[in-house]
């Protein structure tokens, strides 16, 4: 589609982290993001899956701007970030708000509901008090919270409505862009479809893009358009969501369907295992950084590096592709 | 029908100030010492308020005719001075009660110094980090090194010996604690979601420092003010003792111990009466800290 307006896009985003070098360690590197690239448009969501330490949190991380890009580019709104200047940056980060992952930790025990909400507001508009009161009133009317609790400290709610007050502290700037980061994996399965469910309904009636990241595949495909697959601060595979629960194409994609849990017990289980354990971040392995855990690793794996590249209707990073677009 | 009832009941549980007292008491009310102790300073501090009016004579009053008259209750004892006089004939109920009002004095204006200085610093020091805070750390370590009585000598030995000095130099040696303390507190707190999310709403450096993080790292800081209180009484005392606080004739309780001290053997009031104040006193104050450090620190809490 045409009308598709590009909200936030990423070109080659790199995070690299230094650790300092002591008597007995050489100083290391540690590359926590290492070259992605995506666009996100108006009303789609992007869900970026992959186990830990693969690099989902680094990436929001680097799109609220907590945290600087080592390298690549990153426009928000059409503006790029990294030469812009200090005005510039905090006119942008209204547009682009976060929802953390456990709501336990992210609201600050200290603060009414009341003024959790408007604290965004104060910061970053010139409204008067009452007229950021109305607002956090009728964003809490937004998200299911009741009036009476805009007086009361967030040590009493439950996990389920302290999301919400999250979720609506994340909205009051009106963004484009809101950064899930695993928002509901620390809520119970009933509250998850609760807190799904309403953010399908602010999404459709404010025009938000979301960048969703989560490891909870079955949630994935529920809320997303669009899904990218990364592994160790790289993209493997990005596809729309279909073709990728339906066809896997990456050997890790495939890995990580084949471990979502079906609630079937006569279900023929087909599981493909990963021998061993994520490889360290500092010293990745050589060539795909996969080969050492791929089950169809041959030799080609090892020395060079797949980038990712059209195959079929998705977009993937492995050699096999090659190989099957030279057949034999 | 009975769903439309059950939407639109309001939960009617009390918020906001209230509760938390409430809360806060029914932890505090655990401990018995505590309460006990907290009673007693309340005593102590009507006894500092209202001192004109319930000492029955000045401060400095001497009755020349009854010079160490014993307390009453001793033989020889005099109905007018229910404690006794000292050696210039100055009634010693009256100098306690007047001498409440510096022991009182003493601790709250080291306290709020102390940790305003203190706090600010520690502050500074975790959230910034970096150079900054291995700086402001070795120093506070600097200080702390030395003998805190030792160090409040010197100082006032270099300022010159008055009760204000004394404050000044105990107020300087007690605030590595609070520098410490409010470090250590915001290192564990500035990393936390909350504070992210707030730096992405847009909040700046001083509010963030000031206004999300320092409310939640109080609890420990309370604790630590109610003990300091404590401290810097006995600080002063000593320091009164020494000859390097209040002066004489101030009633200020050390400065009266150094002044009887020649009298212990023949006049046991007059060197007694003013230490069980500052043991009580400081005692008092101790027990209460302990209750309070019970019911603000989530650690120790019971359920």
């Amino acid at each position: 589609m045409s009308d598709e307006e590009v909200v936030l896009r990423a070109s080659d985003l790199k995070k690299h982290y230094m650790l300092p070098g002591s008597l007995y360690a050489k100083p290391a590197t540690v590359k926590a993001l290492d070259g992605v690239s995506f666009d996100l448009s108006r009303k789609k969501t992007l869900a970026v899956v992959g186990e830990s330490g693969c690099g989902k949190s680094t990436l929001a991380r680097l799109v609220t701007m907590i945290e600087e890009p080592t390298a690549g580019s990153l426009q928000i709104a059409g503006e790029e970030l990294a030469d812009a200047d200090k005005t510039v940056r905090r006119n942008l980060r209204p547009k682009v708000q976060m929802v953390f992952q456990n709501p336990y930790g992210s609201l600050n025990p200290r603060q009414k509901i009341g003024s959790a909400l408007e604290e965004p507001l104060m910061m970053n508009t010139p409204l008067a008090k009452a007229e950021r009161a109305d607002k956090a009133r009728s964003m809490m009317q937004a998200v299911g919270l009741r009036p009476e609790h805009y007086d009361r400290y967030p040590h009493m709610f439950s996990g389920g409505q302290r999301q919400r007050v999250a979720i609506a502290r994340a909205l009051m700037l009106d963004p484009d862009i809101l950064v899930l980061d695993e928002p509901v994996s620390a809520l119970d399965v009933s509250i998850q479809a609760q807190v799904l469910n309403l953010l399908g309904e602010l999404q459709d009636k404010l025009q938000l893009a979301y960048l969703f990241i989560s490891h909870d595949l079955s949630v994935v495909k529920h809320i997303a358009d669009e899904v990218m697959v990364m592994y160790l601060g790289k993209p493997v595979e990005h596809a729309a969501r279909n073709v990728l629960f339906e066809g896997p194409k990456h050997p890790y994609t495939k890995a990580l369907l084949s471990a979502t849990p079906v609630p079937d017990p006569g279900r023929q289980k087909e599981r493909v295992l990963l021998k061993g354990e994520l490889p360290s971040p500092i010293d990745p392995p050589t060539g795909c950084a996969f080969h050492p855990r791929c089950p169809v690793a041959f030799g080609r794996c090892a020395a060079e590096t797949p980038h990712l590249q059209p195959a079929r209707s998705s977009q993937v990073a492995c050699h096999l592709m090659d190989e099957e677009k030279q057949p034999v | 029908m009975s769903d439309h009832v059950m939407e639109t009941s309001t939960d009617s549980r009390a918020t906001g100030m209230r509760a938390v007292l409430k809360e806060f008491w029914h932890y505090f009310s655990e401990n018995r010492g505590a309460v006990v102790g907290m009673w007693f300073f309340v005593g102590v501090c009507l006894v500092a308020l209202l001192a004109d009016l319930i000492a029955p004579h000045g401060a400095t009053t001497q009755f020349r005719d009854a010079l160490l008259t014993p307390p009453v209750w001793q033989e020889g004892g005099d109905w007018r001075f229910l404690l006794g006089t000292d050696a210039v004939g100055r009634d010693m109920l009256s100098r306690l009660i007047h001498g409440s009002r510096y022991s009182l004095f003493v601790g709250c204006i080291v306290v709020v110094g102390a940790m305003a200085v203190g706090v600010t610093i520690g502050l500074i020091a975790g959230f910034v980090g970096g150079t900054a805070d291995t700086l402001i750390m070795r120093l506070m370590d600097i200080i702390l090194s030395f003998p805190s009585l030792l160090l409040a000598l010197v100082l006032v030995a270099i300022l010159g010996p008055s009760l204000t000095n004394a404050m000044v130099a105990i107020a300087i040696v007690q605030q590595p604690h609070y520098v410490r303390l409010t470090r250590a507190a915001v290192l564990g707190e500035k990393n936390k979601d909350y504070v992210i999310a707030a730096k992405v709403a847009g909040v700046r450096p001083l509010r963030l420092m000031f206004h999300t993080i320092l409310p939640n790292c109080m609890a420990p800081l309370i604790v630590q003010a109610a003990l300091s209180f404590s401290t810097a009484i006995l600080d002063a005392a000593a320091l009164g003792f020494l000859g390097m606080g209040a002066q004489p004739p101030t009633p200020e309780w050390g400065t009266m111990l150094a002044e009887a001290r020649e009298f212990i053997l023949r006049a046991w009031w007059v060197v007694t009466l003013p230490g069980l104040a500052i043991l009580l006193t400081v005692l008092a104050i101790n027990l209460m800290g302990d209750g309070l450090r019970d019911a603000l620190d989530p650690k120790l809490k019971r359920s």
